[in-house]
Order: structure tokens, then sequence, then C-alpha cells
């Protein structure tokens, strides 16, 4: 039986084609046997075909079931080609091609709404799909990297991208707080999904150097997908020796050891004043949120009873240290000096006037030796008499004329003067002249003149002659006397003649003059690149007037904490080390809490019967978590690690 | 190997790996590792096995296992692409418009799957029970075939009797019936009405006949049972072979939308990370 041909013809009708040929004087049938051979009659002697219609008439075959489905797979697949094509190509690309709406706060990534920004974090997405076949070539490990980095461009400073990735964000967790790094201690897992997970992964690498932003930020999953969550068990995978959940073993509150910035206030020893009328509500109010209780100014909060106005000199606590600026070391000479023999009696150098000193190069070697630790360590004689063993007394000579030569400077009225004091801060400090800081502070000591020049009339009175290589002699001055400077705009000197010095003490709150010098020292402090022997030395003074200055600085650092270059003067520069991980919003707190003295139901001052082992830097005993797992435990109000914790130290 | 045995050893092997898949997708989820990558390679590879299925039936060299036992592997790689296809997307839909189409193109691929796996379970137990076993390309013949003695019994019935009973009877009913499939929608839910009326026509013009007109009925009626069944084979028959004109084109559209998708993933993300 013969069927269609392969190309879906019917054989049969073959038959009829049949080509006589002639052999000799006889036409012969030349159809196959196949085509079903010869038919009876033969070839007409004329030599047409006799039976030129097949015995059955041609079909007309049809493709199987299985060449259609053929067909129609092979035409399907032409056409997702086609209409992926369509997408990938069209002005739409993008839109067509994205993974999903991106989460509410990266929607202003797109611009304008709706149309995907994407070459914000993937480079080389705008240029089309050409080019994003190019892209698959090129791309490497590194282009997570690559988005991280436009991540951590938006999300942490400059100086923070660079520990972003490290576990917490923290530079080393030892510095947030031991207890952290105690916290993270890997002692098994406490859950079988944490020990499945372990099997499966083994231990957390702690290093983190192999995660990116999207390892725990997935992207692309909507507008109400929230990319911050994260399940206890995720927590627990490095916390494994913690508990189970808040309810079931977290451990108690305790409270910071130390406050490591923003105001020192010690809520014990106010609480008893709660009867006279002060409560919360009289240094803390809600933000605009709600969320934090912020605390009002000084003038607000604290001045109703720490009054300080600039009439009053004598009667408050706050203002009864004064800060030694200048004074003249007491020192004898070899040689003649113009020097006030009678009435230079200090038997150190004071730490403001050390400074200045060291902003002149002639004078920071000899401020090396006084306070090289293996030497006189500060102490001005023990300086003499290693200058005398070592038969250099001529240096004390150089030191009475640096310190001259800084007198003259600062009773300079001129704008040589002026330009003097700036090179010698901006060396002093290792600033830039046009540091603003430094500015202000040589501002202030050109406010200063009047009291610098009152000084330099009454102690060397002959100075400028002397300077200028003339013979003088002390002995020519008058005797002095001591007074107060104190006027409108130079409240708080005073030139002692007794002690042969000028002081200064804060005559109010927010003293520009120290509010200066502290702000410019903090600073200084973080100067440290490419320095030269000269700034080694100039920043090793600094270090050690620091800790001199602290206790000058006290009527400031009685409630201020300063560290570094931080000088936060206010309660909301505070950061968040103090706290560590935590995070809490007082607004739904708040709103469960009928009286203003409710506050106390949570913050408990400490007593008499308080524990003294326990750091209460604040005043407050540590909170008790009972009274929060009394509302958040299953069932009742969220208790998941971050309903209270964040995980980056530094909050994006 | 009793069958039996058989599947109990495939459904256990298939559980055994999908539970050894399980942690490594949980602990995942805790433990912060980008087990997409890795789950989306497994997926494409199960799916680009499942699709050489097709293949293999058309090559008959080399002889690589049995057709049967291809077919068990098809059904419990299935199930196990199921499962890695929930792990990949964590069950969430998509809502990008590739993903979507991606997402849409496999739900529909399985959906088909498990209606196929359906169909090759039920229709073959149901054939059995309806006629003899009738190869489905050969039904128009054994169609035709019954037409042409149907067509003889009735100009029989006009030559020998004189009487145009039959023969209307023919115009009436069996000439549609007997020109064609019928019933396709009815015998898809194994429904014999139809047969049953037309056998009950001719039955109620029983007593109008002589009695050779009755012998020529009695084969009417045997031979419109028979198209019924021809009919009832080629309905079910025809299911069996419909649902693949969705599945395997479908295939090969999810092939080309899934290496699509991977060139995407590794132009704007390197991987997936």
């Amino acid at each position: 039986m013969l069927g269609p041909d392969g190309k879906g013809r019917c054989t049969v009708a073959a038959q009829s084609i049949c080509q006589p040929v002639k052999d000799g004087d006889r036409w012969v049938c030349t159809r196959s046997d196949v085509l079903g051979g010869a038919c009876t009659a033969g070839p007409s002697p004329t030599g047409e075909c006799a039976c030129p219609s097949p015995e059955q008439p041609p079909c007309q075959p049809v493709r199987s079931l299985r060449a259609r489905r053929t067909r129609l797979t092979i035409g399907a697949g032409l056409f997702a080609v086609a209409v992926l094509l369509v997408w990938l190509m069209s002005p739409n690309s993008l839109t067509m091609v994205s993974p999903g709406t991106l989460s509410a706060a990266h929607l202003a990534i797109e611009a304008p709404p709706g149309v995907p920004n994407c070459q914000v974090c993937h480079q080389g997405a705008e240029s089309g799909f050409g080019n994003w076949l190019s892209m698959i070539a090129s791309q490497t490990e590194t282009h997570s990297v690559e988005v991280n980095q436009q991540c951590l461009g938006c999300h942490f400073s400059e100086t923070d991208q660079a520990i972003a990735m490290k576990v917490h964000s923290a530079a080393e967790l030892s510095e947030i707080s031991p207890a952290v790094e105690e916290l993270s201690m890997l002692a098994g897992p406490t859950s079988f999904l944490l020990g499945l997970s372990d099997q499966v992964y083994g231990e957390p690498m702690l290093d983190q150097t192999q995660g990116t932003c999207s390892t725990c930020h997935n992207e692309h999953e909507g507008a109400a997908h929230d990319m911050k969550v994260m399940s206890d068990v995720q927590c627990q995978v490095c916390h494994t020796n913690q508990f189970e959940s808040f309810n079931d073993g977290h451990p108690a509150f305790t409270s910071a050891t130390s406050i490591s910035s923003g105001i020192k206030f010690d809520h014990a020893k106010h609480h008893p004043r709660f009867d006279d009328g002060l409560d919360c509500q009289s240094c803390h109010q809600a933000d605009a949120e709600g969320k934090t209780m912020l605390v009002s100014p000084f003038e607000n909060s604290c001045q109703g009873c720490h009054e300080q106005r600039s009439k009053d000199h004598h009667g408050d606590a706050i203002k009864k240290n004064s800060v030694p600026f200048l004074q003249l070391p007491e020192m004898e000479f070899e040689d003649p000096v113009y020097w006030p023999a009678e009435l230079a009696v200090g038997e150190n150098l004071a730490p403001m006037m050390t400074l200045l000193l060291a902003g002149d190069d002639e004078a920071l070697p000899l401020l090396s030796e006084i306070y090289d630790s293996d030497g006189a360590a500060g102490d001005m004689f023990e300086w003499f008499f290693i200058l005398e063993d070592e038969g250099e007394p001529e240096k004390k000579a150089q030191l009475a004329t640096a310190i001259k030569k800084l007198v003259s400077e600062l009773a300079d009225y001129s704008s040589s003067g002026e330009k003097a004091r700036t090179v010698r801060l901006s060396k002093a400090f290792s600033l830039e002249a046009t540091d603003p800081e430094l500015q202000t502070l040589q501002a202030e000591l050109s406010a200063a003149n009047f009291v610098m020049q009152m000084f330099k009339q009454r102690y060397l009175p002959q100075l400028e002659d002397d300077l200028a290589g003339e013979e003088v002699d002390a002995t020519d001055d008058e005797e002095l006397t001591t007074d107060w400077m104190v006027s409108k705009h130079m409240s708080g000197w005073r030139v002692d003649s007794d002690e042969g010095a000028i002081s200064y003490r804060a005559v109010a709150h927010s003293d520009s003059w120290l509010k200066n010098w502290i702000e410019t020292l903090g600073k200084s402090q973080g100067k440290t690149a490419q320095m030269t022997s000269m700034d080694e030395m100039r920043a090793g003074i600094r270090a050690l007037m620091l800790d001199e200055l602290s206790g000058d600085f006290k009527s400031c650092t009685k409630c201020h904490t300063v560290q570094g270059e931080a000088a936060p003067w206010s309660a909301a520069g505070r950061l968040y080390d103090a706290s560590g991980f935590t995070k809490f919003n007082h607004r739904p707190h708040m709103a469960m809490l009928n009286e203003p003295g409710n506050c106390l139901t949570c913050h408990i001052p400490k007593n008499e019967s308080s524990d003294a082992s326990i750091a209460m830097p604040r005043g407050f005993l540590p909170h008790d978590k009972e009274i929060c797992s009394s509302c958040h435990a299953p069932g009742k109000a969220n208790n998941t690690c971050l309903n209270c914790h964040q995980y980056h130290h530094e909050r994006p | 190997m009793l069958f039996r045995t058989r599947r109990l050893l495939s459904i256990a092997a298939l559980v055994l790996v999908l539970l050894m898949l399980t942690p490594y997708a949980i602990g995942y989820r805790i433990a912060f590792s980008d087990v997409v990558v890795t789950s989306g390679w497994l997926l494409f590879a199960v799916v680009a096995f499942l699709s050489s299925y097709n293949l293999r039936k058309k090559l008959t060299y080399p002889p690589l296992l049995k057709s049967s036992t291809w077919l068990q592997m098809h059904i419990y790689l299935g199930i196990a692409a199921m499962v890695i296809f929930l792990f990949h997307t964590s069950g969430k839909v998509p809502t990008g418009h590739l993903d979507i189409a991606l997402y849409a193109l496999f739900t529909l691929m399985v959906a088909s799957g498990l209606f196929g796996f359906y169909l090759t379970r039920t229709i073959p137990t149901t054939l059995s029970s309806r006629g003899n076993e009738v190869i489905f390309e050969r039904i128009p013949l054994f169609r035709r075939q019954i037409k042409n003695r149907v067509e003889q019994i009735i100009l029989q019935s006009i030559e020998q009797s004189a009487s145009s009973i039959l023969a209307e009877f023919y115009k009436s009913y069996l000439m549609y019936f007997l020109s064609g499939p019928r019933n396709v929608l009815l015998h898809l839910v194994r429904s014999e009405r139809t047969s049953y009326r037309l056998r009950h026509e001719l039955r109620e013009s029983d007593r109008y006949l002589d009695e050779q007109d009755k012998v020529l009925a009695a084969e009417l009626d045997d031979l419109i049972k028979l198209k019924d069944d021809l009919d009832f084979h080629y309905a079910r028959q025809g299911l069996l072979k419909l649902w693949l004109f969705f599945h395997i084109p479908m295939t090969l559209v999810l092939l080309i939308f899934l290496v699509a998708h991977i060139v995407l993933i590794y132009a704007f993300t390197s991987g997936g990370s």
C-alpha cells in the first residue's frame, strides 16, 4: 500500500504518469512495479498510455496529529521569540523586564513616577537589549559590590561606608558595648530550625565579607514589601546562646555603663524636686512624631533653678571655677633677661598658654622637652634641673622669649597681630587658617586684646623695646594691683597681680570663649593624616593639654560630655551608642499613660536602697523587663527582636 | 518488580529528594544564603529534562530506556519541579511583567501536566469498557466501513420489501450520524443518550417492518452501537492527544522565556546576587 510522499502528495496519482518508450517497433510501458506496474492493455500502437487514470482516485493526504503538533510547537516558539523581542526592544523594555515594583521607600528613584530608572543601581541598563547581552560577559561578581555602593551612597555617610558591611555596621563590636560582644557568643542552636540551618550552612561568617545589602534587603517585591523585615530566628543565627523569645529567656535590661555623649544629668538628684512643681514635662517634650522625648533648651529647663546672669559673678557654683589663660612662670636666668622675676610666680605653664606656645616653631622643641614623659613630664622645676645637668640654661631664656613673643602677639591690636595670631593658632591646632572654628577662636582672641594689652602693660611694659633688642630692666616696672576686667563684651577676664596671671571664668551659660576652645580642640583631635614630626609633637601636646583642660573646663563638662571631635552641646546631639541597638517609640506608649506622672512607670529614679553596683549614669534604675513583657507577649503586642532592636549600629 | 512495589519505591525516592531539598530552602531563609541561584538552575535543569521526554519519543536510537520509564521519571520529576518552583519563588507571585508571564507559563504547564496525568490514568480504563481497542488514526476508516454497510442494508431493504421505513430512518437520522464523529462532548462525560435515542427510534419502527426488514433493522441496531462506540473512542482518545497540543508547545514557550529570564538575571545582577 502506498502512502503520501515526503511532501504530503498522493503517490497514487503518479500512476497516471506513464511515459511509454519505443523499443524497436513496439511501445513499452515504463510504469514501475512500485507504482502498480504495466497495465494489462499496455501502450497503444501510437505510444499512448492505455490507462492514464489510476484505478483509485488520488487521495488528499492530511498531516498526522504529531506533525500538526510539531508545526504548532514551532509556531508557538516563534511567537514567543517574537513577543520577547518586541518586549525587549521596545521603548518600554525596562518596564517589561523589571522584576517588580520597587519598595515604597525607593519609588522616588523612578523618574517620572512609573518609569523605571534602572541605571541608578544597574549600570548600563538604559543602553538597551543589545548591551544587556554584552553585560553578561562583562558582569563579574563585583556587580553586587557596585550595587552595594549605590545603596551605601544614600544610606551611609562617607566615613561609615567602610564599616557598613561589617557585623551590625560597627567597626568593632566591643567598641559599642562589651555586652554586645558577649551576646554574640556562639553556644549552639536553640531550636530545630537553627540546628537545621547549622547543618546545611555551618556557622555564620561573622566577618560578613561576602554579604551584600541584598542578602537581607530584597528589592522589587512590591511597594508594600518591608525590606527591613527579619525574623527572630535569623537574629539567632548568630545570637544562638540567647533565648527562645523576648518572653522566654530574654535577659533583664541593663543601663548603659557610661554616658557617651549628650547631657549628663542625674534624674535621681532632681526627682525630690518633683514636690516643688518639677515634673517630667518641665524638661521633656515629645518631638513632632511623638517618637522621641526631646530635652528643652537650658533656658527653659535648667535656668529656672540654675540661674546665671552676667550680673551675678559670685553666687553660683557653676561659674566659681576660673580657667588660667596666661601666667608667667617663675624663672631665674644666668644672663640678664627682661622678666618680672618678682611677679612671675607660675609653677607650670597654663594649658591654654602651652597650646598657643605650640604654635611657635621655636618654642615647640622646648615644650617637647618640658612635657617629655621620660624627662620633665610637665614639671617646670624638673626641667630646670635637667637643663642645669645638661648645661643648657640658655633654654630658659629661649622659653621666656617665646612667652614674651606670645604676649606681644596677643596684645597687638594691628592687623599684623591678627595675622600672627591666626598663623599661631593654625600651627597649634594643625588646622587650616580658614577653618571656621579657628577663625572664630582668633576673633575671640582679638576681642580680648584689651585684657592682653593690660597684662602686657602691667607685667612687661617694656616688652616691645625688649623684643626690638634694646636693653631694658624689669626693676623699672611699676608695682601692680589685682583687678577684674569685666565688661559687656569681655565678661569674666581677670588680671591677677598676685599670681602674675590672666584667667577667665564663664559668667553665663553657653560661654562662647570656652565653647570655641573646646570645639577647636575637639576638631584638631581628628587630624592625623600626613603628619610631620612637628605636627606629631603638637598632637602630643594637644592630647596632654586636653586632659589638663578637662579639669579647667569642668564648669562645662559637668553637664556636657566631650568626646573627640564631637561636641554635643544639646541633648539632641545624643548618639545612639548609649542605647546600643535598641530603639523605642514613645508615641504608642504615651497614649497608654493617663497622667503625666506615669512616665515614672518605666523611668524609675534610683534611690537609697538601689544596688550601687549597677551602672545608672542618668540616675534611673534599669528598665524593668516585666513591664514591657506584660504587653509584648505572644498574642498581644509585637514581641519580635526587630520591634526593639535595629540591626545596623549606624542607622541607614 | 511488581508495579505496586515500583511505584512505592518511586514515591519514596521523590519524598526523600524533597525532604533533602526542604532543609536547604528553610536554612537559606535563616542563614541568608543565596539559594535562589541554585534553585533557579536546578529548576531549569529539571524543566529541560522534562522537556526532553518528547524528543526521546521521536528518537528511535539510541535506546535510552523504555518510554514507560521516561514517563515515570517525567511524572515524578514534574512533581519535584513544582516544589523547587515554590522554593525558588518563595511561594510569592512576582510583580514584574516578564516574571509574571514566566510564573503563569509554569503554572499553566503544571496545570496541563496534572490534567494530562489525570487523563492518562482515567481514559484508558473507560475505553476498555466500550468496544474493542481501536487505533485512533484508523477510526475514520472503520467509520466509513460502517457507513458503507448501513447504506448496503438500506438498499437491500428497499429492494427486498419495497418498504421505505428504514430508508426514511436513514435519511432522517443515520445519514448525519454516520457522516462523521458525533456527540463528542457527550462522550467526554460518558453520556450515551443520543445512541439510546436512535436505537429507541429504530425499535419503535420495528412493529411496522416485515420479517426480512426486522433482520436488517437488528443489524442496523448493532451498527449504530458500533458507530457510537467508535465516536466514544474518537472523543476520548482525541482528548488524550489534544491536551498535548497545549502541553508540548507551551513547553517550548516556557523554555524560551526561561532562557530570557536567565539572560536578564545575569545581565542585571551577575547571577542573581
